[in-house]
Protein backbone atom coordinates (compact mmCIF):
# COMPACT_ATOMS: atom_id res chain seq x y z
CA UNK A 1 0.00 0.00 0.00
CA UNK A 2 1.89 2.98 -1.11
CA UNK A 3 1.06 6.11 1.14
CA UNK A 4 1.10 9.61 0.37
CA UNK A 5 3.93 11.13 2.26
CA UNK A 6 2.15 13.68 5.37
CA UNK A 7 5.50 16.33 4.59
CA UNK A 8 7.90 17.11 1.41
CA UNK A 9 11.18 16.38 3.35
CA UNK A 10 13.09 13.63 1.74
CA UNK A 11 15.61 14.26 4.60
CA UNK A 12 16.47 10.98 6.83
CA UNK A 13 17.78 13.14 10.20
CA UNK A 14 14.37 15.05 10.04
CA UNK A 15 12.97 11.74 9.42
CA UNK A 16 14.36 10.50 12.09
CA UNK A 17 13.17 13.26 14.51
CA UNK A 18 10.26 13.79 13.61
CA UNK A 19 9.15 9.91 14.28
CA UNK A 20 10.78 10.25 18.11
CA UNK A 21 7.75 13.45 17.97
CA UNK A 22 5.18 11.06 16.41
CA UNK A 23 5.65 7.76 18.54
CA UNK A 24 5.55 10.77 21.78
CA UNK A 25 2.59 12.07 20.30
CA UNK A 26 0.78 8.98 19.62
CA UNK A 27 1.79 7.53 23.01
CA UNK A 28 -0.42 10.41 24.63
CA UNK A 29 -2.91 10.04 21.88
CA UNK A 30 -3.86 6.47 22.31
CA UNK A 31 -3.65 6.99 26.08
CA UNK A 32 -6.22 9.91 25.59
CA UNK A 33 -8.64 7.76 23.32
CA UNK A 34 -8.45 4.83 25.46
CA UNK A 35 -9.44 6.66 28.15
CA UNK A 36 -12.44 8.51 25.97
CA UNK A 37 -13.35 5.08 24.17
CA UNK A 38 -14.00 2.90 27.70
CA UNK A 39 -15.74 5.77 29.23
CA UNK A 40 -17.72 5.92 26.43
CA UNK A 41 -18.41 2.44 26.15
CA UNK A 42 -19.73 1.96 29.57
CA UNK A 43 -21.73 4.97 29.10
CA UNK A 44 -23.47 4.20 26.06
CA UNK A 45 -23.17 0.27 26.34
CA UNK A 46 -21.37 0.00 22.67
CA UNK A 47 -18.90 -3.11 23.35
CA UNK A 48 -17.52 -2.25 20.02
CA UNK A 49 -16.72 1.10 21.39
CA UNK A 50 -15.28 -0.81 24.47
CA UNK A 51 -13.33 -3.50 22.37
CA UNK A 52 -11.58 -0.12 20.67
CA UNK A 53 -11.02 1.07 23.84
CA UNK A 54 -8.97 -1.91 24.99
CA UNK A 55 -7.29 -1.72 21.31
CA UNK A 56 -5.71 2.03 21.99
CA UNK A 57 -4.43 0.59 25.08
CA UNK A 58 -2.58 -2.30 22.99
CA UNK A 59 -1.45 0.73 20.82
CA UNK A 60 0.00 2.46 24.06
CA UNK A 61 2.04 -0.61 25.00
CA UNK A 62 3.26 -1.24 20.85
CA UNK A 63 3.77 1.98 20.51
CA UNK A 64 6.11 2.54 23.98
CA UNK A 65 7.83 -0.71 22.42
CA UNK A 66 8.51 0.84 19.15
CA UNK A 67 9.90 3.79 20.52
CA UNK A 68 12.37 2.14 22.84
CA UNK A 69 13.61 -0.26 20.51
CA UNK A 70 14.09 2.76 17.70
CA UNK A 71 16.37 4.45 20.21
CA UNK A 72 18.63 1.21 20.41
CA UNK A 73 18.12 -0.06 16.89
CA UNK A 74 20.38 3.22 15.92
CA UNK A 75 23.58 2.42 17.91
CA UNK A 76 26.41 0.75 16.01
CA UNK A 77 27.78 -2.58 16.48
CA UNK A 78 30.02 -3.02 19.90
CA UNK A 79 31.68 -6.00 21.50
CA UNK A 80 28.32 -7.37 23.22
CA UNK A 81 26.36 -7.05 20.06
CA UNK A 82 29.25 -7.29 17.67
CA UNK A 83 26.23 -7.67 14.49
CA UNK A 84 24.91 -4.66 15.40
CA UNK A 85 21.06 -3.36 17.15
CA UNK A 86 19.05 -3.25 13.85
CA UNK A 87 17.19 -6.57 15.23
CA UNK A 88 15.60 -5.26 17.68
CA UNK A 89 13.42 -2.96 15.76
CA UNK A 90 11.92 -6.31 13.85
CA UNK A 91 11.45 -8.45 16.87
CA UNK A 92 9.59 -5.35 18.56
CA UNK A 93 7.77 -5.34 15.61
CA UNK A 94 7.02 -8.93 15.43
CA UNK A 95 5.86 -8.69 19.47
CA UNK A 96 3.59 -5.66 18.24
CA UNK A 97 2.10 -7.71 15.68
CA UNK A 98 1.86 -10.33 18.03
CA UNK A 99 -0.15 -8.93 20.89
CA UNK A 100 -1.96 -7.33 17.44
CA UNK A 101 -3.23 -11.01 16.59
CA UNK A 102 -4.01 -11.77 19.92
CA UNK A 103 -6.23 -9.01 20.38
CA UNK A 104 -8.10 -9.86 17.17
CA UNK A 105 -8.63 -13.17 18.15
CA UNK A 106 -10.35 -11.80 21.40
CA UNK A 107 -12.72 -9.30 19.80
CA UNK A 108 -14.43 -12.25 16.96
CA UNK A 109 -14.27 -14.66 19.80
CA UNK A 110 -15.60 -12.97 22.97
CA UNK A 111 -18.37 -11.22 20.04
CA UNK A 112 -18.86 -14.63 18.71
CA UNK A 113 -19.94 -16.02 22.32
CA UNK A 114 -21.85 -12.33 22.52
CA UNK A 115 -24.14 -13.71 19.58
CA UNK A 116 -24.51 -17.11 20.33
CA UNK A 117 -25.02 -15.99 24.20
CA UNK A 118 -28.08 -13.67 22.19
CA UNK A 119 -26.60 -10.51 24.43
CA UNK A 120 -27.34 -7.54 22.27
CA UNK A 121 -27.13 -4.54 23.62
CA UNK A 122 -28.07 -1.46 21.40
CA UNK A 123 -25.70 1.17 22.03
CA UNK A 124 -26.80 4.61 22.59
CA UNK A 125 -26.33 7.44 19.78
CA UNK A 126 -24.37 9.76 22.08
CA UNK A 127 -21.63 6.75 21.54
CA UNK A 128 -21.32 8.46 17.46
CA UNK A 129 -19.23 11.56 18.42
CA UNK A 130 -17.02 9.99 20.39
CA UNK A 131 -16.17 7.34 18.50
CA UNK A 132 -15.83 10.23 15.20
CA UNK A 133 -13.21 12.15 17.04
CA UNK A 134 -11.24 9.32 17.75
CA UNK A 135 -11.18 8.11 14.00
CA UNK A 136 -10.07 11.24 13.31
CA UNK A 137 -7.40 11.05 16.01
CA UNK A 138 -6.58 8.10 14.83
CA UNK A 139 -6.59 8.54 11.34
CA UNK A 140 -3.67 10.81 11.85
CA UNK A 141 -1.37 8.85 14.06
CA UNK A 142 -1.90 5.65 10.91
CA UNK A 143 -0.62 8.20 8.64
CA UNK A 144 1.96 9.75 10.41
CA UNK A 145 3.30 6.85 11.50
CA UNK A 146 2.96 5.26 7.65
CA UNK A 147 4.94 8.49 6.35
CA UNK A 148 7.80 7.77 8.62
CA UNK A 149 7.29 4.28 8.10
CA UNK A 150 7.97 4.40 4.65
CA UNK A 151 10.32 7.37 4.14
CA UNK A 152 12.86 5.46 7.29
CA UNK A 153 11.87 1.79 5.66
CA UNK A 154 11.50 1.18 9.32
CA UNK A 155 9.41 -2.27 10.63
CA UNK A 156 8.50 -0.44 13.97
CA UNK A 157 7.28 2.52 12.52
CA UNK A 158 4.96 0.44 10.30
CA UNK A 159 3.96 -1.75 12.89
CA UNK A 160 2.85 1.54 14.52
CA UNK A 161 0.84 2.21 11.70
CA UNK A 162 -0.83 -0.83 11.60
CA UNK A 163 -1.90 -0.75 15.09
CA UNK A 164 -3.52 2.55 14.19
CA UNK A 165 -4.68 1.53 10.98
CA UNK A 166 -6.35 -1.52 12.69
CA UNK A 167 -7.96 1.09 15.48
CA UNK A 168 -9.43 3.03 12.74
CA UNK A 169 -10.72 0.32 10.90
CA UNK A 170 -12.61 -1.22 14.18
CA UNK A 171 -13.49 2.83 14.58
CA UNK A 172 -15.74 2.82 11.30
CA UNK A 173 -16.83 -0.35 11.88
CA UNK A 174 -17.90 1.09 15.42
CA UNK A 175 -19.48 4.05 13.91
CA UNK A 176 -21.76 1.55 10.97
CA UNK A 177 -23.01 -0.21 13.90
CA UNK A 178 -24.16 2.34 15.75
CA UNK A 179 -25.81 3.76 13.22
CA UNK A 180 -27.67 0.86 12.10
CA UNK A 181 -28.26 -0.34 15.72
CA UNK A 182 -30.73 3.57 15.68
CA UNK A 183 -33.00 1.50 13.47
CA UNK A 184 -34.71 -0.67 16.19
CA UNK A 185 -33.38 -3.44 18.50
CA UNK A 186 -33.78 -6.06 15.79
CA UNK A 187 -30.41 -4.68 14.32
CA UNK A 188 -28.37 -4.61 17.44
CA UNK A 189 -26.44 -7.49 16.01
CA UNK A 190 -24.71 -5.17 13.71
CA UNK A 191 -22.35 -4.06 16.78
CA UNK A 192 -21.30 -7.78 17.61
CA UNK A 193 -21.09 -8.38 14.00
CA UNK A 194 -19.13 -5.08 13.10
CA UNK A 195 -16.55 -5.90 15.95
CA UNK A 196 -16.01 -9.34 14.90
CA UNK A 197 -15.61 -8.14 10.90
CA UNK A 198 -12.71 -5.86 12.42
CA UNK A 199 -11.27 -8.68 14.54
CA UNK A 200 -11.03 -10.58 11.31
CA UNK A 201 -9.77 -7.64 9.40
CA UNK A 202 -7.05 -7.16 12.05
CA UNK A 203 -6.03 -10.83 12.29
CA UNK A 204 -5.59 -10.80 8.26
CA UNK A 205 -3.20 -7.84 7.68
CA UNK A 206 -1.00 -8.23 10.87
CA UNK A 207 -0.55 -12.19 9.88
CA UNK A 208 1.25 -10.53 6.69
CA UNK A 209 3.59 -7.98 8.46
CA UNK A 210 4.34 -10.71 11.41
CA UNK A 211 5.39 -13.54 8.77
CA UNK A 212 7.80 -10.57 6.83
CA UNK A 213 9.92 -9.91 10.58
CA UNK A 214 9.75 -13.54 11.13
CA UNK A 215 11.40 -14.72 8.31
CA UNK A 216 13.91 -11.69 9.00
CA UNK A 217 14.61 -12.44 12.75
CA UNK A 218 15.17 -16.04 11.54
CA UNK A 219 17.65 -15.09 9.43
CA UNK A 220 15.74 -16.76 6.24
CA UNK A 221 17.85 -16.19 3.00
CA UNK A 222 15.57 -15.83 -0.68
CA UNK A 223 16.03 -19.09 -1.52
CA UNK A 224 18.56 -21.60 -3.35
CA UNK A 225 19.43 -18.67 -5.77
CA UNK A 226 20.76 -17.08 -2.97
CA UNK A 227 23.69 -19.31 -2.66
CA UNK A 228 23.87 -20.28 -6.85
CA UNK A 229 24.18 -16.47 -7.32
CA UNK A 230 27.19 -16.16 -4.92
CA UNK A 231 28.82 -18.78 -6.59
CA UNK A 232 28.00 -18.07 -9.71
CA UNK A 233 29.96 -14.53 -8.54
CA UNK A 234 32.69 -16.94 -6.99
CA UNK A 235 33.33 -18.60 -10.60
CA UNK A 236 33.31 -15.31 -12.33
CA UNK A 237 36.00 -14.43 -10.58
CA UNK A 238 38.09 -17.32 -9.51
CA UNK A 239 36.90 -20.65 -11.29
CA UNK A 240 39.68 -22.88 -8.69
CA UNK A 241 37.38 -21.69 -5.50
CA UNK A 242 34.50 -23.34 -4.83
CA UNK A 243 32.07 -22.90 -1.52
CA UNK A 244 31.80 -25.43 0.56
CA UNK A 245 29.42 -23.82 3.18
CA UNK A 246 27.60 -20.79 4.28
CA UNK A 247 27.99 -19.28 7.42
CA UNK A 248 24.18 -16.35 7.30
CA UNK A 249 22.56 -13.87 9.54
CA UNK A 250 20.56 -10.59 9.09
CA UNK A 251 21.79 -7.35 10.30
CA UNK A 252 18.70 -5.40 9.59
CA UNK A 253 17.57 -6.01 6.02
CA UNK A 254 20.66 -7.01 4.49
CA UNK A 255 22.77 -10.17 5.67
CA UNK A 256 26.18 -10.98 6.92
CA UNK A 257 27.84 -13.85 5.09
CA UNK A 258 30.65 -16.37 6.15
CA UNK A 259 32.04 -18.25 3.25
CA UNK A 260 34.35 -21.11 3.79
CA UNK A 261 36.10 -21.51 0.42
CA UNK A 262 37.94 -24.33 -1.44
CA UNK A 263 40.69 -23.69 -3.36
CA UNK A 264 44.09 -24.58 -4.51
CA UNK A 265 47.09 -24.24 -2.32
CA UNK A 266 49.35 -21.59 -4.14
CA UNK A 267 50.35 -18.24 -3.23
CA UNK A 268 51.16 -16.21 -0.34
CA UNK A 269 48.79 -15.31 2.35
CA UNK A 270 48.77 -11.57 1.31
CA UNK A 271 48.01 -12.66 -2.34
CA UNK A 272 45.13 -14.40 -1.15
CA UNK A 273 44.22 -11.49 1.04
CA UNK A 274 44.19 -9.10 -2.72
CA UNK A 275 41.63 -12.01 -3.81
CA UNK A 276 39.76 -12.28 -1.23
CA UNK A 277 38.74 -8.74 -1.50
CA UNK A 278 38.20 -8.64 -5.25
CA UNK A 279 35.80 -11.36 -4.55
CA UNK A 280 34.04 -9.74 -1.68
CA UNK A 281 33.66 -6.64 -3.65
CA UNK A 282 32.61 -8.42 -6.50
CA UNK A 283 29.67 -10.05 -4.46
CA UNK A 284 28.46 -7.22 -2.71
CA UNK A 285 28.34 -5.31 -6.24
CA UNK A 286 26.44 -7.83 -7.79
CA UNK A 287 24.36 -8.55 -4.84
CA UNK A 288 23.67 -5.78 -2.52
CA UNK A 289 21.31 -7.20 -0.03
CA UNK A 290 24.98 -8.18 1.58
CA UNK A 291 26.65 -5.91 3.68
CA UNK A 292 29.78 -7.72 4.50
CA UNK A 293 31.11 -10.75 4.22
CA UNK A 294 33.99 -13.26 6.08
CA UNK A 295 35.95 -15.54 4.09
CA UNK A 296 37.14 -18.90 5.73
CA UNK A 297 39.35 -20.96 3.78
CA UNK A 298 39.91 -24.56 3.83
CA UNK A 299 41.94 -26.95 1.64
CA UNK A 300 40.75 -28.63 -1.64
CA UNK A 301 39.37 -32.01 -1.40
CA UNK A 302 41.78 -33.96 -4.03
CA UNK B 1 3.12 -39.37 19.52
CA UNK B 2 6.69 -41.12 20.04
CA UNK B 3 9.59 -40.63 17.49
CA UNK B 4 9.65 -43.07 14.77
CA UNK B 5 12.64 -45.45 14.73
CA UNK B 6 15.53 -43.38 12.13
CA UNK B 7 18.36 -45.41 11.56
CA UNK B 8 20.53 -43.74 14.00
CA UNK B 9 20.20 -45.26 17.52
CA UNK B 10 21.93 -42.02 19.00
CA UNK B 11 19.21 -40.07 17.38
CA UNK B 12 16.27 -42.53 18.76
CA UNK B 13 18.07 -43.06 22.32
CA UNK B 14 18.01 -38.83 22.61
CA UNK B 15 15.07 -38.55 20.94
CA UNK B 16 12.91 -41.06 23.78
CA UNK B 17 14.83 -39.30 26.48
CA UNK B 18 13.35 -35.97 25.12
CA UNK B 19 9.62 -37.31 24.72
CA UNK B 20 9.62 -39.00 28.37
CA UNK B 21 10.85 -35.50 29.94
CA UNK B 22 8.18 -34.18 27.61
CA UNK B 23 5.29 -36.53 28.53
CA UNK B 24 6.29 -36.31 31.95
CA UNK B 25 5.91 -32.42 32.46
CA UNK B 26 2.77 -32.29 30.58
CA UNK B 27 1.60 -34.87 33.10
CA UNK B 28 2.94 -32.92 35.72
CA UNK B 29 1.32 -29.44 34.35
CA UNK B 30 -2.00 -31.11 33.89
CA UNK B 31 -2.27 -32.88 37.05
CA UNK B 32 -1.38 -30.08 39.06
CA UNK B 33 -3.33 -27.52 37.36
CA UNK B 34 -6.39 -29.37 37.44
CA UNK B 35 -6.36 -29.98 41.08
CA UNK B 36 -4.87 -27.14 42.03
CA UNK B 37 -7.64 -25.29 40.92
CA UNK B 38 -10.33 -27.90 41.89
CA UNK B 39 -8.60 -28.15 45.43
CA UNK B 40 -8.21 -24.36 45.81
CA UNK B 41 -4.27 -25.21 46.26
CA UNK B 42 -2.48 -22.21 44.93
CA UNK B 43 1.29 -24.07 46.09
CA UNK B 44 -0.12 -26.49 43.18
CA UNK B 45 -0.99 -24.15 40.24
CA UNK B 46 2.42 -22.11 40.71
CA UNK B 47 4.28 -26.05 40.41
CA UNK B 48 1.66 -26.41 37.16
CA UNK B 49 3.31 -22.88 36.04
CA UNK B 50 6.93 -24.26 36.31
CA UNK B 51 6.17 -27.38 34.91
CA UNK B 52 4.93 -25.94 31.51
CA UNK B 53 8.60 -24.16 31.35
CA UNK B 54 9.81 -28.07 31.57
CA UNK B 55 7.52 -29.18 28.78
CA UNK B 56 8.88 -26.27 26.15
CA UNK B 57 12.15 -27.20 27.32
CA UNK B 58 11.37 -30.45 26.36
CA UNK B 59 9.96 -28.94 22.83
CA UNK B 60 13.44 -27.12 22.59
CA UNK B 61 15.26 -30.26 23.17
CA UNK B 62 14.01 -32.26 20.02
CA UNK B 63 14.36 -29.42 17.93
CA UNK B 64 18.30 -29.47 18.87
CA UNK B 65 18.32 -33.28 18.78
CA UNK B 66 16.88 -33.12 14.71
CA UNK B 67 19.08 -30.36 14.41
CA UNK B 68 22.08 -32.18 15.57
CA UNK B 69 20.84 -35.00 13.80
CA UNK B 70 19.50 -33.87 10.92
CA UNK B 71 16.98 -36.80 8.71
CA UNK B 72 18.06 -35.51 5.35
CA UNK B 73 21.19 -33.55 5.31
CA UNK B 74 20.73 -30.68 3.10
CA UNK B 75 20.65 -26.81 2.77
CA UNK B 76 18.66 -24.81 5.59
CA UNK B 77 17.00 -20.99 4.05
CA UNK B 78 17.11 -20.24 7.81
CA UNK B 79 18.95 -20.65 11.24
CA UNK B 80 17.19 -23.26 13.52
CA UNK B 81 18.85 -21.81 16.48
CA UNK B 82 16.63 -18.30 16.16
CA UNK B 83 13.53 -20.68 16.18
CA UNK B 84 14.56 -22.54 19.22
CA UNK B 85 15.23 -18.61 20.58
CA UNK B 86 11.62 -17.70 19.30
CA UNK B 87 9.88 -20.23 20.68
CA UNK B 88 11.49 -19.76 24.01
CA UNK B 89 10.87 -15.96 23.65
CA UNK B 90 6.92 -16.44 22.76
CA UNK B 91 6.45 -19.02 25.54
CA UNK B 92 8.84 -17.12 28.48
CA UNK B 93 6.80 -14.06 27.50
CA UNK B 94 3.20 -16.02 28.04
CA UNK B 95 4.21 -18.30 31.37
CA UNK B 96 5.24 -14.99 32.88
CA UNK B 97 2.90 -13.06 31.95
CA UNK B 98 0.03 -15.96 32.92
CA UNK B 99 1.82 -16.23 36.39
CA UNK B 100 2.08 -12.55 37.27
CA UNK B 101 -1.71 -12.81 36.24
CA UNK B 102 -2.02 -15.37 38.93
CA UNK B 103 0.78 -13.84 41.76
CA UNK B 104 -1.72 -10.65 41.51
CA UNK B 105 -4.88 -12.43 42.11
CA UNK B 106 -3.51 -14.18 44.93
CA UNK B 107 -2.66 -11.18 46.09
CA UNK B 108 -5.96 -9.96 45.50
CA UNK B 109 -6.97 -12.62 47.47
CA UNK B 110 -5.61 -12.36 50.12
CA UNK B 111 -6.00 -8.90 50.41
CA UNK B 112 -10.10 -8.98 50.03
CA UNK B 113 -9.86 -11.80 52.56
CA UNK B 114 -11.44 -14.36 49.88
CA UNK B 115 -9.40 -17.14 51.43
CA UNK B 116 -9.87 -20.90 50.67
CA UNK B 117 -8.21 -23.73 52.58
CA UNK B 118 -6.63 -26.23 50.35
CA UNK B 119 -7.97 -29.37 50.15
CA UNK B 120 -6.84 -32.99 51.28
CA UNK B 121 -6.77 -34.27 48.05
CA UNK B 122 -3.91 -31.37 46.71
CA UNK B 123 -1.45 -33.34 49.40
CA UNK B 124 -2.02 -36.94 47.20
CA UNK B 125 -1.37 -35.00 43.80
CA UNK B 126 1.62 -33.50 45.76
CA UNK B 127 2.90 -36.39 46.66
CA UNK B 128 2.81 -38.29 43.21
CA UNK B 129 4.54 -34.77 41.81
CA UNK B 130 7.19 -34.95 44.28
CA UNK B 131 8.10 -38.65 43.63
CA UNK B 132 7.90 -38.39 40.11
CA UNK B 133 10.16 -35.33 40.56
CA UNK B 134 12.98 -37.13 42.57
CA UNK B 135 12.78 -40.03 40.39
CA UNK B 136 13.62 -38.05 37.09
CA UNK B 137 16.03 -35.57 38.96
CA UNK B 138 18.37 -39.11 39.41
CA UNK B 139 17.40 -40.12 36.08
CA UNK B 140 18.75 -36.85 34.32
CA UNK B 141 21.36 -36.64 36.38
CA UNK B 142 22.96 -39.69 35.27
CA UNK B 143 22.56 -39.31 31.54
CA UNK B 144 22.86 -35.52 31.92
CA UNK B 145 26.40 -36.28 29.88
CA UNK B 146 25.39 -38.04 27.19
CA UNK B 147 22.38 -35.48 26.14
CA UNK B 148 24.02 -32.17 25.53
CA UNK B 149 20.66 -31.16 23.62
CA UNK B 150 18.98 -31.24 26.85
CA UNK B 151 19.54 -28.51 28.80
CA UNK B 152 20.15 -30.51 32.35
CA UNK B 153 20.36 -27.50 34.33
CA UNK B 154 17.37 -25.98 33.36
CA UNK B 155 15.45 -29.14 34.12
CA UNK B 156 17.15 -29.56 37.42
CA UNK B 157 15.80 -26.63 38.48
CA UNK B 158 12.41 -27.07 37.33
CA UNK B 159 12.00 -30.15 39.06
CA UNK B 160 13.87 -29.35 42.55
CA UNK B 161 11.36 -26.51 41.89
CA UNK B 162 8.53 -29.10 41.20
CA UNK B 163 9.53 -31.30 43.58
CA UNK B 164 9.92 -28.22 47.08
CA UNK B 165 6.70 -27.06 45.98
CA UNK B 166 4.98 -30.65 46.50
CA UNK B 167 6.72 -30.83 49.71
CA UNK B 168 5.32 -27.07 50.64
CA UNK B 169 1.77 -28.44 48.93
CA UNK B 170 1.52 -31.42 51.59
CA UNK B 171 2.64 -28.88 54.55
CA UNK B 172 0.31 -26.01 53.55
CA UNK B 173 -2.64 -28.84 53.66
CA UNK B 174 -1.79 -30.01 57.18
CA UNK B 175 -1.60 -26.22 58.58
CA UNK B 176 -4.94 -25.58 56.65
CA UNK B 177 -6.61 -28.14 58.69
CA UNK B 178 -5.13 -27.05 61.83
CA UNK B 179 -6.50 -23.21 61.23
CA UNK B 180 -3.23 -21.79 59.26
CA UNK B 181 -4.93 -21.20 55.71
CA UNK B 182 -2.66 -18.51 54.29
CA UNK B 183 0.42 -20.41 54.45
CA UNK B 184 -0.72 -21.69 50.96
CA UNK B 185 -0.94 -18.59 49.60
CA UNK B 186 2.59 -16.94 51.01
CA UNK B 187 4.20 -20.19 49.87
CA UNK B 188 2.27 -19.42 45.99
CA UNK B 189 3.03 -15.80 46.24
CA UNK B 190 6.95 -16.46 47.17
CA UNK B 191 7.22 -19.23 44.83
CA UNK B 192 4.97 -16.89 41.13
CA UNK B 193 7.40 -14.82 42.36
CA UNK B 194 10.72 -16.90 41.77
CA UNK B 195 8.79 -18.19 38.60
CA UNK B 196 8.72 -14.43 36.87
CA UNK B 197 12.21 -14.24 37.95
CA UNK B 198 12.92 -17.07 36.48
CA UNK B 199 10.79 -16.34 33.32
CA UNK B 200 12.61 -12.82 33.11
CA UNK B 201 15.92 -14.90 32.97
CA UNK B 202 14.92 -16.55 29.87
CA UNK B 203 13.42 -14.05 28.27
CA UNK B 204 16.64 -11.48 28.55
CA UNK B 205 18.71 -14.64 27.17
CA UNK B 206 16.60 -15.71 24.27
CA UNK B 207 16.03 -11.92 23.54
CA UNK B 208 20.01 -11.66 23.25
CA UNK B 209 20.14 -15.21 21.20
CA UNK B 210 17.88 -13.59 18.91
CA UNK B 211 19.96 -10.77 18.72
CA UNK B 212 23.47 -12.53 18.36
CA UNK B 213 24.93 -11.06 20.96
CA UNK B 214 28.39 -11.99 22.23
CA UNK B 215 28.79 -15.45 25.32
CA UNK B 216 29.34 -14.15 28.39
CA UNK B 217 33.41 -13.35 28.98
CA UNK B 218 34.43 -16.16 30.72
CA UNK B 219 33.54 -18.36 27.87
CA UNK B 220 35.19 -15.90 25.52
CA UNK B 221 38.19 -15.61 27.86
CA UNK B 222 38.49 -19.52 27.72
CA UNK B 223 38.05 -19.87 23.95
CA UNK B 224 40.96 -17.26 23.66
CA UNK B 225 43.08 -19.27 26.26
CA UNK B 226 42.73 -22.02 24.29
CA UNK B 227 43.19 -21.14 20.92
CA UNK B 228 46.28 -18.79 21.63
CA UNK B 229 47.79 -22.61 23.97
CA UNK B 230 47.23 -24.48 20.42
CA UNK B 231 49.33 -22.25 18.38
CA UNK B 232 50.89 -19.53 20.78
CA UNK B 233 53.25 -18.63 17.14
CA UNK B 234 50.22 -17.41 15.23
CA UNK B 235 48.56 -13.86 16.55
CA UNK B 236 44.88 -14.22 17.29
CA UNK B 237 43.38 -11.36 15.34
CA UNK B 238 39.54 -11.11 15.80
CA UNK B 239 37.25 -13.34 17.96
CA UNK B 240 33.74 -13.45 17.93
CA UNK B 241 32.16 -16.34 20.10
CA UNK B 242 28.03 -16.47 20.15
CA UNK B 243 25.66 -18.88 21.36
CA UNK B 244 23.62 -20.48 18.54
CA UNK B 245 21.22 -22.40 20.74
CA UNK B 246 22.89 -24.95 22.37
CA UNK B 247 25.97 -24.57 19.98
CA UNK B 248 28.93 -22.25 20.31
CA UNK B 249 29.19 -20.41 17.23
CA UNK B 250 33.35 -19.50 17.17
CA UNK B 251 34.98 -17.31 14.32
CA UNK B 252 38.53 -16.68 14.84
CA UNK B 253 40.58 -14.87 12.42
CA UNK B 254 44.24 -15.30 12.46
CA UNK B 255 46.58 -12.69 11.29
CA UNK B 256 50.30 -14.23 9.34
CA UNK B 257 52.67 -12.57 7.88
CA UNK B 258 52.11 -11.74 4.05
CA UNK B 259 54.95 -14.23 2.76
CA UNK B 260 53.50 -16.99 4.18
CA UNK B 261 52.88 -19.58 1.65
CA UNK B 262 48.54 -20.30 1.30
CA UNK B 263 49.31 -24.55 2.03
CA UNK B 264 51.20 -23.77 5.78
CA UNK B 265 48.32 -21.30 6.64
CA UNK B 266 45.70 -23.64 5.58
CA UNK B 267 47.46 -26.04 7.10
CA UNK B 268 47.59 -24.35 10.48
CA UNK B 269 43.94 -23.91 10.39
CA UNK B 270 43.23 -27.26 9.79
CA UNK B 271 45.72 -27.91 12.90
CA UNK B 272 43.55 -25.50 15.18
CA UNK B 273 40.52 -26.53 14.19
CA UNK B 274 41.23 -30.41 15.03
CA UNK B 275 43.23 -29.67 18.47
CA UNK B 276 40.41 -27.29 19.18
CA UNK B 277 38.05 -30.11 18.54
CA UNK B 278 39.56 -32.48 20.77
CA UNK B 279 40.00 -30.01 23.99
CA UNK B 280 37.28 -28.10 24.08
CA UNK B 281 34.40 -29.95 25.52
CA UNK B 282 30.72 -28.04 24.59
CA UNK B 283 29.42 -28.54 21.52
CA UNK B 284 30.62 -25.83 18.96
CA UNK B 285 30.77 -25.07 15.82
CA UNK B 286 34.44 -23.27 14.48
CA UNK B 287 35.05 -21.24 11.60
CA UNK B 288 39.14 -20.24 11.27
CA UNK B 289 39.87 -17.41 8.77
CA UNK B 290 43.48 -15.97 7.92
CA UNK B 291 44.26 -12.69 7.22
CA UNK B 292 47.41 -10.83 6.51
CA UNK B 293 49.66 -8.86 9.38
CA UNK B 294 49.98 -5.24 9.13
Amino acid sequence: MIEKAMCPSTDLEDCRACSKKILGWTVVGNTFLAGLKIAGGVCTNSSGLLADGFQSISCVATSILIMVSLGFSQRKSDERFPYGYTKIEFIAALSAFSILIGIGLFVVLSNLLGILRREFVQPDIMALPVVMISAFLTYMMYRYNFCAGTKLDSPGMVANGCHAGADLFSSGAVIVAIILSQFGPSFAICDKLAAMIVGIIIIRDSLAHWNGNLQIILDQVPGPGFQQNIEQVIAGVNPEYHMSRMKFRRVGKKFWIGLSLRCPMTGTVQQNDVLMSRLRHAIIEAMPEISDIIFFIEAAKE
Amino acid sequence: MMAKKSRDPVKDNKEQAAYVLFYIFILFFLLNTIFGLLSASKCLLVSGAFALFGVFIAVVALLRIGRSHPARPGRLYFNPDKLEFIIILGTSAIITLGTSVLFFSIGHMVFFHTIYPPELSAAWIAMITAALSLGLMVLVKDRAMDLPEIDACEIGFILNACFLLSILTMITVVIARIGGPLLDYACAILAAFFLILHGIRFLSSSFKGLMDASCDKDTIAEVEKLMKKIRSDVALKELRVNEAGHILEIIATFAMTGETSMQDAVMATENIKILFEKKFSRPHELFVGIKEQK
